[in-house]
């Protein structure tokens, strides 16, 4: 809001802490990217969780302390490898790129043991490829929509979509955290339609996990830039999404 | 089959008693003041299709204590079975085991243990045991893995690498089942921590990976996201590469069946799954042991008569 006729400009609040180098334009297109709302087929996939409902083992109770043990699990193993996508837009050759983007894919398809998480995955990152067509221009991010179009052509929706922010130049921080910010609201969603939760318990508990994503998002980097391999132990809810197709009634995909 | 190693053994016939002499040099850290002098157990296995007789053989044979193989048993369908011992009883902290596993082209070799895998408790000093594996299948060839349980002890520090190659038509059969602890003893997730790491790979591609750390004073196993209600986890890999999807497609429908047949809710629960290609995993987990003990064996012969048209029984025990 312009200040009053007269009077200094506010100065605003300090700017402590977390101090992020973006564009006005690249937090926009950020929040485009990272919205809940962005059309590439999250909603219809629960990941397990709706046979974990099913079986009264996740409840509103039991919710917030399953989040956070999720995230630090499931959601450092996506955002170590949304951070490799982001980097690939380092290299400059799309042979090259192509090349190591086949291989994070592989990669990553083989630690996603469950067929059903698997799929949505590799169908979410297809989405969300063929969604950008037309929003930028980048031969290298054409390479990888034509491998995304081929049957054997694997691309995992945290791979494609780091790579979308590395190739805008959104700083790796903030885009990495946006992203796990943006599985968490769908992880929430899903349970919005599976469990008596309601809008204002579901964005509470979004609104209290923040630090939890900050941390697994400093984790992430960590894992990065000192070149580790991920851990990720999610027996229980790998076991509910092979079993997902075999629940009688079911409101996600299988 | 050619003898793996610089310094080929003469054929090890199965009825052979191993002499355990390992020339290899190792570089070991040296150990901390205080704690025991690491251990360096090897093991080297070789199997060979021998088509004269059409069995397979154990041809390749290095070993230093505390690993230790006494000899090949014959399958029925001809194959080779060899009981891998501990003689330390367990792993100890410290210990760094290294085993190496070729299975020839054409050959058949299954592998068990003499008893569970214990994890002792280490000395705070010890360095973490490591365990190591590296296998290989050749072309035509099938390895099966069915060993007793891992038994972490209160304190343990463990650290288990699987790398597993398959070659073109090569067959996996391999489980696995991790125990909270010595559960009868009231030791229940007393250990300090397991890192468990497996990797399959055909033709240079990952077929599976797992990058396990369980930590039970830092993340709770009893959270949701990792075991919930249950205390034992399993797994059985089911390999066999080059088959047509149909084929994977129609296995994991019909052990999802069995899953379905054997899960109960409040006491187990089991799952399928198609890996990327050339496979599928069993998952399990219970409350106690015996569902999962029990289980596995019934899904390896599900899939061992599916891809291989024979159920074989299970390996007998030595000790």
């Amino acid at each position: 809001m312009a200040a009053l006729l007269g009077e200094p400009p506010l100065a605003g609040p300090p700017r402590d802490g977390l101090c992020l180098d973006l564009e006005p334009l690249q937090v926009l297109q950020l929040l485009q990217l990272c919205d809940s709302a962005l059309p590439v087929g999250g909603s219809a996939h629960s990941f397990g969780l709706e046979t974990l409902v099913a079986e009264e083992l996740l409840t509103v109770e039991t919710l917030e302390e399953f989040l956070r043990a999720y995230l630090t699990e499931a959601g450092l193993l996506e955002g170590v490898f949304f951070g490799r996508g982001w980097r690939l837009a380092a290299l400059s050759s799309p042979e090259e790129l192509v090349l190591r983007w086949r291989a994070l894919n592989a990669e990553l398809s083989a630690l996603k043991l469950a067929r059903e998480s698997r799929q949505a995955s590799i169908m979410m990152g297809r989405r969300l490829l063929h969604l950008v067509q037309g929003w930028f221009s980048d031969e290298r991010l054409t390479s990888v929509q034509q491998v995304a179009l081929r049957e054997d052509g694997a691309s995992h929706y945290a791979l494609a979509a780091g790579l979308l922010c590395g190739l805008l130049g959104i700083e790796e921080r903030a885009a990495l955290a946006a992203f796990l910010h943006q599985q968490l609201a769908a992880v929430l969603a899903a349970c919005q339609r599976l469990l008596p939760l309601g809008q204002r318990r579901a964005m509470l508990l979004l609104w209290q996990l923040k630090p939890v994503l900050l941390a697994v998002t400093e984790q992430a980097r960590d894992c990065l830039e000192r070149g580790e391999e991920p851990w990720q132990w999610t027996p229980l809810v790998e076991l509910g999404s092979l079993r997902h197709p075999y629940l009688e009634t079911r409101l996600f995909i299988s | 089959m050619q003898a793996l190693g610089s310094e080929p053994r003469e054929e090890a016939t199965e009825e052979e008693t191993a002499a355990g002499s390992d020339e290899r040099e190792r570089q070991e850290q040296p150990d901390a003041p205080g704690s025991r002098p690491t251990v360096a157990g090897w093991l080297r296995l070789g199997f060979g299709y021998e088509r004269a007789t059409g069995r397979t053989r154990l041809l390749v044979q290095e070993q230093r204590p505390p690993l230790q193989v006494v000899r090949a048993f014959s399958t029925d369908e001809g194959g080779a079975l060899v009981h891998v011992h501990n003689l330390s009883g367990g792993v100890l902290g410290g210990d760094r085991c290294e085993l190496v596993i070729e299975v020839g082209a054409g050959a058949r070799a299954m592998l068990t243990s003499t008893g569970a895998t214990r994890l002792y408790r280490p000395r705070a000093e010890d360095r973490p045991a490591l365990q190591r594996w590296q296998v290989h299948v050749g072309a035509g060839a099938l390895l099966e893995h069915l060993p007793d349980t891992l038994i972490p002890f209160a304190g343990a520090r463990y650290r288990q690498e699987v790398l597993i190659s398959l070659e073109e038509d090569a067959g996996l059969f391999w489980w696995e089942i991790v125990a909270p602890g010595r559960v009868a003893r009231g030791e229940c997730f007393a250990y300090e921590w397991l890192e468990l790491l497996l990797t399959i790979t055909s033709a240079g591609c990952p077929l599976a990976i797992e990058r396990f750390r369980l930590e039970p004073h830092g993340r709770s196993p009893f959270s949701l996201a990792r075991l919930g209600p249950y205390r034992y986890c399993a797994s059985l890999y089911v390999c066999r590469t080059g088959l047509p999807r149909q084929r994977w497609a129609d296995l994991e429908a019909e052990l999802a069946g069995l899953a379905q047949e054997l899960s109960r809710p409040d006491g187990c629960v089991w799952g399928v799954g198609r890996l990327p290609a050339d496979g599928l995993v069993v998952r399990g987990l219970a409350q106690e042991g015996l569902p999962l003990s029990a289980g596995l064996p019934e899904f390896w012969r599900r899939a061992r008569l599916r891809l291989y048209g024979r159920m074989l029984p299970l390996p007998r025990k030595i000790n």
